[in-house]
């Protein structure tokens, strides 16, 4: 299974490829920010995309408005990672087509386990 | 040949016809000798006088035509009274009219006609006079006027003839009518006769002539006048002379000289017939005076003895009334006797009408023979107008076959005296209020006065049938008896007293006096009631008593003076001020107290005069003055000054208490400038307004805030201070002040250097003098909100900024403590859990901090719904036993049947909360309890543990923020210090409270108290705009509702508003509905991250059209009654999830209904597919519920309907269906999180818990 993180935070993006990688065995892809992350999207068409909400320049709902206008990305699923764990946050996130929300800070030694129950 | 029409006015001519009475009569000279002239004049062989009757025209007159009448069709002359002028046929031939008639085709030979009609005066015409030729030809002008002239001739005869007729006719009947008179005349027994003014007789009947001897020539003339007796002759004819100058009636009696030189009376009446003559009448009464005469003269003999008689005597004729009666009968009552009426009716006149009947009586009963003679006594009026007892006896003194009387005989006799003698002692019998009565000595009372009956209470009847001894109380019976034999002995009682039984029940003491007449074997006794006497003489000792011990008792001065100014009597409180003892007073003179300056008032009170409020002085035995005010009057006996009496109060006192009272004024004043100083020195700005809004005081603080100096604003109307005025101040006004009063409210306000500042006020209202004033107190809060603002965005941001470090920490320690990187030794590995139990802290503290912030800011949504008490306290408890096992702390749970309205998750966190600071605070090896029970409609869950207890001192702010009982707790047991504020709020957006009892030392029991049946409060804050007056009625309405209502001035204001977090709807009233969709679309652009709903109040629904989303609402202005229903639907579907059932089957879309009824839960139905789209585009509910069977359009259709729009591509769906589907048909039946039910295998209950659980996910 293949992830791709889009996470401006570097920290936090390697903790989530720290997890993903050694706790989930899965292979995982980085993107710094939303521009980059559509490219990488586009070009390894991973199985799904882990989406920071708060970016700068491109945040999460623009990148997932993105990678659902173009062809190649539109199918794959998204996940939103977010600092904010209002109700009405999450409910607004998953109004716009993500396939569900995680909320920092997640627990690293279930987040890949996290993620694959989103997915299923 | 054309026939002639019949006129309109046919059946009234006819009637005029007739009533000339002229048809079929004899020909009449004067008609003929007109058609003679006629034909004459217009040289023509044939003239007529021809009268249209109904079916004929008749002739009166044919001069040259034998013929007596002709048909009326073939008639010219029907013709001719059609118009009113003459018709003229020159040439019959030539007439189409009259070509072929009969009368010109043959016999006459009619070629030339002229007829003028015939008009009635009033005006129908009822024939012609016509002249006919038989060969053609014209008349000249002369001739045809002639005719016409001739022809109103005809019918002036006509006119003529039917008066003469009517005339003779009257003389007929006239001369008819007196013949019958004569006859009847004639026949009469009395003369009858008309005579001229000068009394010559025109006419007489035989019987005048018998009368007046006279028979031979009937009397006619002036004879009658001879015949008349010498000595009557003069007075008659006078009395004529009289009656015909004055126009009345002639009346005379007088005597005829027969030729046989007998006398004969006659009485005479003649009375004007017209202006010459005068009927009269005259009889024979020779006969009737002959026995008047005679009865005179019996009479008179009579009359002669009566005369020596003192009574009067009376003749009485009873069938024709007349009563004689003597001089000494009028003479009684002061008439002379011809003054008196000879007739009954006048003697009934002057009797008594009260005494009438009873006479009446007495004569019936005579008259019917019952008594012997007659007998009544009866008041007569005399002349003088008073009254006079009369005893009247008589006796019918003849009496006809039949035994009717009909001469009664008596006499008067005048009794007046004597009868007032007795009616006076009747009037003093029955007037006594002493028992006054005659008594048998058999023990009988013969007679008794009306105060016996007032007194004992028995009728009189019941008093004069009982012995009266059975009356006399038992104990006295005795004595009474003795008293009887006494008086039996003739002697006399004096005041004897005994008690008499009343009939209601009491005992009274009469005592008597009482005189005996034995020879007769009567008592004359009085009695008096003496019971009261006898009473009042023990009450008088008690009340005198009374009134001594009251005016000694008082506090005011009484005192009672001689005339001569010596003391009577002074009351204790007079000897107290005055400093006297009793003894002194005795010698005391008057003025030795009072002084004399009141000498005057003393003789004016002698003279009898009343003084109140007389203000005087008393000097004291020390000398000193009393003030005093009071009043006085003196008593007088029989004319005499007796003692005069005054009644003081002693005011020296209130005088100084008025000087007290100036004290305290000063006191007052003082107190005032200590205020003023206050408030002039106070840091808050104090403003008092005046009733029109103007500024009436501002302290310093006020000027400091408000920006300007004191003398920029007092005067100044308030509301200049806003930023912007309001469209209707005065309006404006009342409602600001109706919505400020006692509470504080936030205004902007715009200071004297233009910068607008937001300021709290607390509006009061204060009673002055002058009427109501309102004051405010006002603080410039625009920095207060500022920092508020920013410590919330800041506490926001901070809090994000912390979890993202903190996510590559925890995260970190996660992956080392999990082993990810091989196995840590043991130092490092406890490091690690310390870090990692740490970092949970953290993220504990930051999660509160965020939770207070929302719950603060109103951000925090509660999701209410029906919860199981039970359930959240076994929810909770679960949630710390992993914790309380590690502090080896026991947790006893008692769960709860009860079901509460309440947003579970937030009540599970508050128990949370309570219980591990129960556990932390435990001792290890103790117990902490979780029970819950329900009181007066209220759960009260309670957290019971056994630690330390929460000191006094901090019981009172433990519910703070950032509060701990000891800071030190904070390191050993970890915790925000925030969770009990967080408690707090949460249990207080419940509606419930939340409490500590607790008691150092032996432990704490928190408690948290929820309605059972709470439902979010009704009234929210709502913006209202108004572009019209409505606006403060829709304001009322909305308050009236329970709603906070936020008028709004301007769109910036609307826009500020609809921003805010704290209203929650907006009320717009547009007056345009062109502007509306700008400003809307304006309005929702600002709003775009948190919309509210906006409820449009407009004349059309136009205003929306282009909002129709399902946060805005048209409502038409003036109906206030929808506006309210959208109102309370938007509170109540605030924060109510709603369901959209699209189902066709009713029964089904029924019971499903029902199973979601007793959730809070918005359920919409749809029953078809093309409706259950247009609903979800109006309002996307949070879930529907969706049939594949519909009638229109499948849910395949709907499905894939809804998937295009972005909105509700995302919509949580529950596809609810009787079919089975394989797993393509699935995938095309798939939006957001989707569920699939088959009907068949699932009940009711399944698929309450499936629509709940996907309402709670999404």
């Amino acid at each position: 299974m293949r992830v791709l993180i889009i996470d401006d935070e570097e920290d936090v993006r390697r903790i989530a490829v720290l997890s993903l990688v050694n706790v989930g065995k899965m292979e995982v892809i980085e993107a710094a920010n939303g521009m980059d992350g559509v490219e990488k999207a586009r070009d390894a068409q991973p199985d799904a995309i882990l989406l920071d909400v708060m970016m700068p320049s491109m945040d999460g709902p623009a990148t997932l408005a993105a990678l659902r206008e173009e062809e190649s990305t539109r199918h794959i699923p998204v996940v939103f990672v977010t600092a904010r764990a209002m109700s009405s946050e999450l409910s607004r996130l998953r109004s716009l087509g993500a396939q569900g929300v995680l909320t920092k800070p997640f627990n690293a030694m279930t987040l890949p386990d996290d993620l694959r129950a989103i997915l299923s | 040949m054309i026939e002639a029409v019949i006129p309109p006015d046919e059946e009234r001519r006819l009637d005029v016809l007739r009533s000339y009475e002229v048809l079929d009569t004899a020909p009449e000279k004067e008609f003929d000798d007109i058609t003679r002239l006629a034909a004459l004049f217009c040289d023509v062989p044939i003239a007529l006088v021809s009268l249209v009757d109904r079916h004929r025209q008749w002739f009166k007159s044919r001069f040259g035509l034998s013929a007596p009448e002709t048909p009326r069709d073939i008639a010219f002359c029907s013709h001719a009274i059609l118009g009113t002028a003459p018709l003229i046929v020159g040439d019959a031939l030539q007439d189409e009219r009259f070509h072929d008639n009969p009368l010109v085709a043959g016999d006459p030979l009619i070629r030339f006609y002229a007829g003028a009609p015939l008009s009635a005066p009033s005006g129908e015409r009822i024939g012609t006079l016509c002249v006919i030729d038989r060969k053609p030809r014209a008349l000249t002008a002369e001739q045809l006027e002639g005719l016409e002239s001739l022809a109103r001739h005809v019918v002036a005869y006509l006119e003529l003839r039917r008066q003469s007729a009517r005339l003779a006719r009257m003389t007929r009947t006239l001369s008819e009518s007196e013949d019958r008179f004569r006859l009847l005349s004639d026949a009469a027994p009395v003369g009858i006769y008309l005579a001229t003014r000068d009394g010559q007789r025109v006419y007489a009947n035989p019987a005048w002539g018998e009368i007046s001897g006279q028979s031979s020539n009937l009397g006619l003339g002036l004879a009658w006048l001879d015949a008349i007796h010498p000595g009557d002759r003069a007075r008659v004819v006078d009395a004529w002379k009289a009656a015909v100058d004055e126009n009345r009636d002639f009346h005379a009696e007088f005597r005829f000289v027969l030729p046989d030189g007998t006398e004969r009376y006659v009485v005479s009446r003649a009375r004007r017939a017209d202006a010459e003559h005068w009927v009269g009448a005259s009889s024979d009464i020779t006969q009737r005076r002959a026995v008047e005469v005679a009865l005179a003269e019996s009479e008179q003999q009579l009359r002669l003895v009566m005369q020596g008689s003192t009574d009067g005597y009376y003749d009485w004729n009873v069938a024709t009334g007349r009563m004689q009666i003597s001089g000494r009968g009028a003479s009684m009552l002061g008439y002379e006797a011809s003054e008196i009426v000879p007739h009954i009716d006048s003697w009934k006149d002057l009797m008594h009408p009260d005494d009438l009947p009873q006479v009446m009586r007495a004569l019936d009963q005579h008259f019917e023979g019952r008594t012997e003679n007659y007998e009544s006594k009866y008041r007569l009026r005399t002349k003088q107008g008073n009254w006079k007892w009369i005893l009247d006896r008589g006796k019918a003194v003849s009496r006809d076959a039949d035994g009717k009387p009909l001469r009664v005989a008596g006499t008067h006799m005048d009794i007046d005296e004597k009868k007032r003698a007795e009616e006076m002692l009747d009037r003093f019998f029955s007037l006594s209020i002493e028992m006054l009565c005659v008594a048998g000595l058999d023990g009988y009372f013969k007679r008794v006065n009306p105060a016996f009956e007032k007194i004992l209470g028995y009728s009189t009847a019941e008093l004069l049938t009982r012995p009266f001894l059975d009356l006399v109380h038992p104990e006295d019976r005795e004595s009474t008896i003795r008293e009887m034999e006494k008086l039996g002995a003739g002697e006399m009682t004096l005041r004897f007293e005994n008690r008499y039984l009343c009939a209601d029940g009491s005992v009274r003491w009469i005592a008597w006096t009482a005189s005996p007449y034995v020879e007769e074997g009567l008592i004359y006794a009085a009695g008096r009631d003496v019971t009261e006497a006898k009473l009042t003489a023990q009450t008088l000792a008690e009340s005198e008593d009374r009134y001594r011990d009251l005016f000694e008792n008082a506090t005011d001065l009484i005192q009672s003076l001689t005339p001569d100014g010596k003391f009577l009597y002074v009351n204790r409180a007079w000897l107290q001020t005055l400093g006297y003892s009793k003894e002194e007073v005795g010698r005391l003179n008057m003025f030795d107290v009072v002084d004399p300056s009141c000498g005057e008032h003393f003789q004016r009170l002698l003279a009898g005069e009343k003084l109140n409020n007389v203000v005087t002085e008393l000097r004291t035995k020390s000398g000193e003055r009393r003030i005093v005010e009071g009043n006085v009057s003196c008593r007088f006996e029989n004319g005499r000054a007796v003692s005069t009496r005054g009644i003081f109060r002693d005011i020296t006192v209130s005088r100084s208490a008025e000087e007290e009272l100036l004290r305290s004024h000063e006191a007052l004043r003082a107190r005032e400038s200590a205020m003023r100083s206050i408030i002039a020195s106070s840091l808050s700005g104090i403003v008092t307004l005046s009733r029109s809004g103007s500024i009436a005081s501002v302290n310093a603080a006020a000027e400091r805030i408000l920006g300007y100096r004191e003398e920029e604003l007092l005067g100044r109307d308030v509301i200049s201070l806003l930023p912007e005025p309001p469209a209707d101040i005065p309006e404006f006004q009342r409602r600001s002040v109706d919505a400020s009063l006692g509470r504080v409210t936030e205004w902007s306000v715009r200071r004297g250097d233009g910068r607008i500042i937001t300021v709290e006020l607390a509006l009061f209202e204060f009673e002055t003098a002058e009427g109501k004033q309102l004051a405010g107190n006002i603080q410039d809060v625009s920095e207060r909100r500022e920092v508020e603002r920013m410590k919330r965005e800041f506490i926001a941001t901070v809090s994000h900024e912390l979890r993202t470090p903190l996510t590559s920490i925890r995260g970190s320690l996660d992956l080392l403590k999990g082993g990810v990187f091989g196995q840590l030794p043991p130092g490092a590995e406890e490091a690690a859990t310390i870090a990692l139990r740490n970092t949970a802290r953290l993220i504990t503290l930051i999660n509160d901090i965020l939770d207070l912030e929302r719950l603060d800011s109103g951000k925090l949504e509660l999701h209410f719904g029906r919860a199981d008490a039970g359930a959240m306290m076994l929810a909770a408890v679960e949630a710390v036993r992993a914790f309380a096992v590690q502090n080896d702390v026991r947790i006893d749970v008692q769960p709860s049947a009860e079901t509460v309205r309440a947003d579970a998750d937030r009540i599970v966190q508050v128990l949370v909360n309570l219980l591990s600071n129960a556990v932390k605070f435990s001792a290890p090896g103790s117990a902490v309890r979780l029970d819950a029970r329900q009181e007066d409609g209220e759960i009260i869950f309670r957290v019971e543990d056994h630690g330390r207890g929460i000191p006094h001192d901090y019981l009172q702010r433990i519910f703070d923020r950032f509060q701990q009982v000891e800071s030190s707790d904070s390191r050993t047991k970890g915790g925000s210090g925030l969770g009990l504020a967080i408690c707090k709020a949460i249990v207080e957006q419940h509606n419930g409270s939340i409490g500590v009892i607790s008691e150092e030392g032996s432990g704490s029991v928190f408690w948290v108290r929820l309605p059972l049946d709470f439902k979010p409060a009704t009234g929210v804050r709502i913006g209202l705009f108004s572009s019209s007056s409505d606006g403060s009625s829709l304001g009322r309405l909305l308050h009236r509702e329970g709603h906070e209502v936020l008028l709004l001035q301007t769109w910036r204001e609307v826009r500020a508003a609809g921003q805010e977090q704290s209203v929650m709807m907006l009320v717009v009233d547009l007056a345009d509905d062109a502007e509306a969709g700008d400003l809307l679309s304006r309005l929702r652009s600002a709003q775009a991250d948190r919309p509210i709903p906006i409820i449009v109040v407009a004349p059309s629904i136009d205003a929306i059209r282009s909002f129709d989303d399902n946060m805005t609402v048209f409502v038409p202005r003036g109906r206030e009654r929808e506006l309210l229903d959208a109102v309370r639907d938007f509170v109540q579907d605030r924060g109510r999830p709603d369901v959209l059932i699209v189902e066709d089957d009713f029964a089904l879309l029924n019971v499903l209904q029902k199973r979601l009824a007793a959730d809070e839960l918005l359920v919409r139905v749809a029953r078809t597919g093309g409706a259950a789209v247009a609903m979800a585009r109006k309002a996307a509910p949070k879930l529907m519920v969706l049939d594949i069977n519909l009638p229109d359009i499948d849910g395949f259709d709907v499905v894939s309907i809804l998937h295009r729009d972005e909105k509700l591509r995302t919509m949580p769906l529950l596809v609810y269906t009787g079919r089975d589907l394989d797993a393509a048909e699935r995938g095309r039946l798939t939006l957001g999180p989707t569920r699939f039910m088959t009907k068949a295998a699932n009940g009711g209950h399944d698929f309450r818990d499936a629509v709940l659980e996907m309402l709670e996910r999404s």
